[in-house]
């Protein structure tokens, strides 16, 4: 009982036990919170400027690394931007030498999709309704155009043989825009650098590349010449209906006269012979004694999308081959 | 502060109690320590729940640096895309057209090996990974410089062989008064002996000027009984072209001339039946039929500006 402590009452003039108080509680509890808390912060501070930990250091040195390397990398970068850029130019120059125009921009930039979110309500609601417009006409469009190829897809029985003759495919494995360098319709001479009426189509191909019958027929007529000009070693396929292809420029013919050829059979390999100034196949249709655009013929054995970059591609007014 | 007391059972008196210097410094040092106690707990607690402040700040350091190389890494990417588009005209163009094999794709990533172990060092996959990126793309940069290099040449040289082709008329179709179909006809013996024509015959005005169909060098230009007044004019690469019954040239043997140059008038002279140009192309010393060497649908305004070419081309030549 010794340590119980005792208060003086001046009024009523007697010792009293000190008892529980509650407010004497809570002030010690805060204060010891109080300093607690004062510590807790202090034990912070030397924590995060004195002692280093584990992580902080493996963080502190891959900071250290990543700011390095990026100024490393940043001057590598700008380094080989400059050469491509410099490399792009000589591409150019090359383009314009062979094909007589400016390379065409081949790569696109990706567009900027997020442009839509960053703008107004109003233009927002402005572009759903140009939208909306658009897809109405798409919709007539195609309506349309269902409609037309709906009655021209009708095949009667009297078609199929010379729908079967088509020479429908392309005449080399692969047909790619990069290897179709040269259209129909007028384009530059390689040799006088005049303007002229290309014939067919050029299509760039290494030495020795397999050519095949673009369809069924017969071999109408192939001959071989060493004279450098005119259509070198050529094939002709007749393929019925008064549909012929030609294939110029070719190193080797591996067909005969009046031979009956399948679609797709290898009749040749490429080349450059004849008035060619590079090493490609000439392609031609001609349709009642009159050339037209092979491409319009070249259906089967390609994407919808490849024969559209095609198109794009042999509409460039450049210089042929040939 | 008012007073505390305690009771001493041994005087039996409430004695006050009084704070002594080395009581109060107890009292102190144990406050200390319970509140010292507290604050370490708390920061253990802490520290065991949450990171630490200076963490936080080092790692927000991180993703952002780490974001900017995530920027330059797609910059690379958009550079590395561009030049495999010029590596894919390179190969599947330009070195078709040429004749050239294309690049394999060792020889385009040629030196590659040895960079990466350059950076085998840094410890970082991500900056390692940009890095060995950027050296590759710096490498077949430089195969592609040698590349084009190599690609420019080559086409001088086939721009040279271009232009020597024999391809234009050697007379505007503007003073053609009519091309004769003559080739490899057999003329009449009326001279007493028949012999076969190898060229073609261009019916033009007097003094109608005549043109170089083709780059090359003056070989031959005299007069003479039969071709009259004739220039030879050799292409290289196999090709020969002469021009005769000329009334006058106007070039002399070992000039070079240029496609489209005037290399005499029309004329009358050697064995001849009135105003024409006899234009012969040989082919590897033998006779070719000289129309499949131009183009006849070329209009006489093309045919002007293929002529003003030479013509200003060959300035500098003369």
């Amino acid at each position: 009982m010794g340590d119980q402590e005792f208060r003086f009452n001046p009024k009523t003039l007697r010792y009293e036990r000190v008892r529980f108080s509650f407010w004497r509680t809570l002030m010690t509890v805060v204060s010891y919170s109080a300093f607690g808390f004062l510590f807790f912060i202090g034990l912070n501070v030397v924590q995060n400027l004195l002692i280093e930990t584990k992580l902080e250091k493996s963080l502190n040195a891959e900071n250290k690394a990543l700011t390095e390397y990026k100024a490393v990398l940043t001057s590598q970068l700008s380094e080989s931007n400059a050469l491509l850029g410099r490399l792009k130019s000589d591409e150019a120059e090359l383009n314009e030498k062979l094909f007589e125009v400016p390379a065409e921009v081949t790569t696109v930039e990706p567009r900027n999709e997020n442009h839509l979110v960053a703008t107004g309500e109003e233009q927002f609601n402005d572009q759903i309704a140009k939208i909306n417009h658009h897809l109405t006409a798409l919709h007539a469009k195609t309506k349309h155009y269902n409609h037309f190829f709906g009655d021209r897809l009708h095949v009667q029985k009297k078609d199929v043989p010379i729908l079967v003759n088509l020479p429908s495919i392309a005449p080399v494995n692969d047909l790619l825009a990069d290897n179709l360098v040269s259209g129909f319709g007028v384009r530059i001479n390689p040799f006088h650098k005049g303007n002229y009426h290309h014939d067919g189509i050029d299509i760039a191909l290494p030495k020795g590349t397999q050519v095949l019958a673009s369809g069924n027929g017969k071999v109408a007529n192939f001959s071989m010449s060493n004279l450098e000009a005119g259509f070198g070693n050529y094939i002709e396929i007749d393929h019925g209906n008064g549909i012929f292809t030609r294939y110029s420029h070719l190193e080797r013919i591996s067909v005969t006269w009046g031979q009956k050829i399948k679609q797709g059979q290898i009749i040749g390999f490429s080349g450059s012979s004849g008035g060619s100034v590079a090493p490609h196949l000439h392609y031609e249709v001609i349709k009642n004694g009159k050339n037209i655009d092979p491409l319009s013929f070249i259906v089967e054995g390609i994407t919808p999308a490849q024969h559209r970059q095609l198109a794009l591609k042999s509409k460039v007014q450049n210089q042929s081959l040939d | 502060m008012e007073l505390r007391y305690r009771y001493n059972p041994e005087t039996c008196r409430y004695e006050p109690l009084i704070v002594s210097p080395g009581l109060f410094a107890r009292q102190i040092f144990r406050f200390m320590g319970i509140s010292f106690l507290l604050g370490l707990s708390g920061v253990i607690y802490y520290n065991s729940q949450y990171p630490l402040l200076d963490e936080i700040q080092k790692q927000g350091e991180n993703v952002k640096l780490k974001t900017a190389w995530l920027v330059i890494h797609s910059q690379l990417k958009k550079t590395s895309r561009q030049l495999t588009d010029l590596e894919n005209n390179d190969d599947h163009n330009f070195r078709v057209i040429l004749d050239m094999d294309p690049l394999s794709s060792t020889q385009r990533e040629a030196g590659v090996g040895g960079h990466e172990k350059a950076s085998a060092e840094i410890n970082y996959s991500i900056i390692r990974t940009a890095i060995d990126f950027s050296e590759k793309i710096k490498n077949r940069l430089t195969v592609e410089v040698q590349s084009i290099k190599e690609l420019k040449s080559t086409l001088k040289s086939k721009e040279k062989q271009w232009a020597s082709r024999p391809a234009i008329q050697p007379i505007s179709n503007k003073e053609l008064i009519h091309l004769y179909l003559v080739y490899g006809e057999r003329l009449l013996p009326q001279d007493g002996y028949s012999r076969q024509h190898n060229g073609l015959d261009f019916a033009a005005p007097f003094k109608s000027p005549i043109y170089a169909t083709g780059d090359g060098i003056v070989t031959y230009a005299n007069g003479g009984t039969t071709y009259g007044n004739v220039v030879f004019v050799s292409h290289g690469y196999g090709f020969e072209t002469r021009y005769a019954h000329m009334s006058q040239f106007i070039v002399s043997v070992g000039q070079k001339v240029k496609r489209g140059q005037v290399l005499g008038y029309v004329g009358n002279t050697g064995h001849s039946f009135g105003n024409h140009l006899h234009y012969e192309v040989l082919y590897q010393t033998k006779f070719v039929n000289p129309i499949s060497f131009f183009q006849r649908d070329l209009n006489n305004k093309e045919y002007e500006k293929l002529i003003s070419l030479g013509r200003k081309e060959s300035a500098p030549l003369d």
